[in-house]
């Protein structure tokens, strides 16, 4: 008896001394910061969240790496003059997410608080960044030319004052795309298979924007696929029955791409093919599916040069990355779209801090957001940076290639 | 002896609780989130432990259950408004009911159909959460900042959430421990051993089986309520089948058969990769392999199970009285503990 009361009195005795500690709690507020945070007089300190562990560490390794080139070449020329005149070098801390959107968050606050940077500029993927979002926005802290082709990022300034995206998004893609039906100029039949989602559906969704007005129709019956398929022979074999001009194969896996053009050649089917950016490789796809020699007419888009297609291979800007990849970022694999991409971006970033008035974040994000160039490094001829377009990606354009005699090129329409 | 350890026990229980209860008001809030999420991936891997290291049965599919947790509280509360406790209430129901219905057919393939049969569940998960996009928001995910402290605590958000989710987690965590040293817990062991002797002494393998299988996805819905109130946010990504491989694999480290054990893996989950990340983060996934082969060698209970042979050993030291009391092995803490059935 005498022992439960002790232990009684012991609970309480606990529980009083933790509400005094809870009661005089609340952490200290900071004050109000002084200086910007990331920002001295020598130094610009970002940040940076990709992955560089798991199933899609390459894309990430290279989405830093391109990063990392742009900004160490612009150190070794002296650094970046802000509006104070003062020339400062830029420190890139980058952390792995493993593609976890949950890490990629956890990462955003240790940028922000353990390394006190101005910005996070430049993470890789959709979902990783969709959830980051809404902390930038509590912290004031912006989040600046995220790597993804979802709307989301850009298409509301107001809702989402802290972040923008950068490339073109998946339903601009399917719009540039569209041109290649429209230009044949005559009433043909679109037969399309895209991807069971929502990514899928944006895609779609550009395409009949991009035809709208003209001769081109749609064929009701859309066939579709999972990404974890493992065929997608009785869909095509379904496409190919209705004899379509054009077909749409707005596959973004890989290996499958490579299974429908396959399964159309053996059908004896020839439509015009419309690729999408994720799946139009040469040796990746058309090599491996005999499509470079079957099909007459093959189309894709892009808005990047390709460093590995010969007709860039004395282009200044291609010569220039080709070579600051090999210095700074060596680890990194320069023929991945992403470090052209994290390249391009930083080039934009940088952009942003020339033209920035003052010296404090809200400075930083309207000079993110009014960014208007046409001399990006990396950028295909009459593509544009312009990231003052409300409502749209600040590269929002993508040109239509023609793939002939064993390579792409621009295509002269549009 | 045995008094002066449950004392000891008692002791550094209420030191710990304390050191967590005052750590948050002092700490950044990273490091708030990191914690939480700590407690939160200890509760998904603590039902793992229930299904795979109390019932001997391999489960490849806690992810989509964690997955469904997080859906279940971001769609209740941000969609429909629902209430915070209702929204929990669902994320438990809703994996445990699923699990109950995977369960019933799966339970009956004998050896490690059940791995087979729970290796379609993150796979299946993940397409529908993409697909019915203007429920679940699709590919882009679903925000859900349920989180709020109450003006009266005068606790910051990230304070509030640490104390929510570290009260919640512990309370499921002494659960599973109650369930684990009763007639569950003993039900299961004895299945895990010998199916024939648990069905000689009355214990349905089948029932049992699906029974800790339904309480995996329970804690596992919970594991994905307390992450979306840590994070804010659910995608498909969180439902891939590369976490549930993640969790049964620190579920190994930390201990098999163990609550401690869950807690560990918890830990490490989430700070081996900060870890690696400060030298070579390209090399997680091959530390990640490599700490599990050296755990299998040198600790095949996992680091709990090592623990509580270095603290025996220790305890042994400490009386003085030769070698440390054997703890008993898995067999024999089934028989013990099965004998009083067996008598009525």
């Amino acid at each position: 008896m005498v022992r439960q009361r002790n232990s009684y009195r012991a609970i309480v005795a606990v529980t009083a001394m933790l509400g005094l500690v809870l009661a005089g709690c609340g952490r200290d507020g900071d004050g109000g910061p002084q200086e910007t945070p990331g920002i001295t007089d020598t130094t610009i300190k970002i940040g940076i969240s990709v992955p560089l562990s798991g199933a899609v560490s390459d894309a990430g390794t290279a989405q830093l790496g391109g990063a990392k080139a742009y900004y160490e070449a612009i150190n070794a020329a002296g650094g970046v003059t802000l509006s104070d005149g003062k020339a400062r070098q830029i420190e890139l801390v980058s952390y792995d997410d493993g593609y976890e959107p949950g890490r990629s968050v956890q990462n955003f606050r240790r940028l922000v608080e353990q390394d006190g940077v101005l910005a996070v500029v430049g993470g890789l993927g959709t979902a990783q960044n969709a959830a980051v979002l809404p902390v930038a926005k509590e912290l004031s802290v912006p989040q600046a030319y995220v790597a993804s082709g979802a709307g989301l990022f850009s298409v509301n300034p107001t809702e989402n004052p802290w972040t923008i995206g950068w490339q073109p998004t998946y339903e601009a893609e399917g719009e540039a795309l569209a041109q290649a039906a429209v230009a044949l100029d005559r009433p043909v039949t679109v037969a399309v298979i895209r991807q069971n989602d929502d990514l899928g559906n944006a895609f779609l969704n550009g395409f009949m924007r991009g035809i709208e007005g003209s001769e081109v129709t749609i064929l009701d019956d859309v066939q579709t696929y999972e990404a974890a398929d493992t065929t997608v022979d009785s869909q095509i074999t379904n496409l190919a029955a209705t004899n379509a001009d054009v077909l749409l194969s707005a596959i973004a896996v890989v290996r499958l791409q490579v299974n429908a053009l396959t399964k159309a050649r053996e059908l004896g089917w020839n439509p015009t093919v419309l690729l999408p950016g994720f799946t139009q490789g040469f040796s990746t796809v058309l090599q491996p599916s005999g499509a470079d020699t079957y099909f007459d007419e093959i189309y894709s888009t892009g808005f990047v040069k390709i460093p590995s297609d010969p007709q860039w291979a004395s282009d200044p800007a291609v010569v220039d990355f080709l070579d600051r990849m090999e210095q700074y970022s060596p680890e990194a694999n320069a023929n991945l779209p992403n470090a052209i991409w994290g390249y391009a971006t930083a080039a934009t970033f940088v952009r942003a801090l020339e033209t920035m008035d003052g010296l404090t974040r809200q400075d930083l994000m309207d000079a993110v957001r009014s960014v208007q160039a046409d001399d990006i490094p990396m950028l295909l001829p009459g593509v544009a940076v312009d990231a003052s377009a409300a409502g749209a990606a600040p590269v929002n354009l993508t040109r239509l290639f023609r793939f002939a005699d064993g390579r792409y090129s621009l295509a002269e329409t549009g | 002896m045995r008094r002066h350890r449950r004392w000891f026990t008692g002791a550094v229980l209420a030191g710990g609780i304390i050191v967590l209860a005052v750590f948050p008001l002092n700490s950044t809030p990273y490091t708030n989130y990191q914690i939480a999420l700590v407690a939160t991936y200890a509760v998904a891997i603590l039902g793992l432990n229930l299904v795979s290291g109390y019932a001997g049965q391999i489960s490849l599919g806690q992810s989509a259950f964690f997955g469904l947790g997080g859906y279940c509280s971001a769609i209740a509360t941000v969609k429909a408004g629902w209430p915070l406790p209702a929204s929990f209430l669902l994320a438990c129901a809703l994996p445990a009911a699923v699990g109950l219905v995977v369960a019933i057919p799966a339970v009956r393939l004998r050896g490690h159909g059940l791995a087979i049969f729970t290796l379609a569940l993150p796979l299946i998960g993940v397409a529908l959460a993409k697909r019915y996009a203007d429920l679940t928001g699709g590919s882009e995910g679903l925000g859900a900042r349920i989180s709020q402290a109450p003006a009266w605590t005068g606790l910051d958000r990230d304070q509030w959430t640490y104390y929510v989710v570290l009260a919640i987690a512990g309370a499921l965590f002494l659960l599973a421990r109650n369930m684990v040293t009763g007639r569950l817990g003993r039900a299961l062991s004895t299945i895990r051993e010998n199916e024939v002797v648990a069905v000689s002494m009355g214990i349905s393998p089948q029932k049992y089986k699906a029974l800790a299988f339904a309480m995996a996805a329970t804690f596992g819905g919970a594991a994905g309520w307390l992450y979306v109130y840590t994070i804010g946010f659910i995608s498909p990504v969180e439902m891939e089948f590369l976490l549930s491989i993640n969790l049964l694999a620190m579920m190994v480290v930390g201990g098999m058969g163990s609550v401690l054990g869950s807690l560990l893996g918890g830990v490490l989950y989430v700070y081996i990769p900060i870890a690696v990340g400060t030298v070579d983060p390209v090399r997680t996934t091959l530390l990640y392999g490599a700490i599990l082969v050296l755990v299998l060698f040198f600790a095949p209970g996992g680091i709990a199970r090592a623990l509580h042979r270095a603290g025996d050993w220790l305890g042994g030291a400490r009386a003085g009285s030769g070698p440390g009391p054997q703890r008993p092995s898995a067999a024999t803490t089934a028989e013990q503990g099965v004998s009083p059935m067996t008598k009525t």
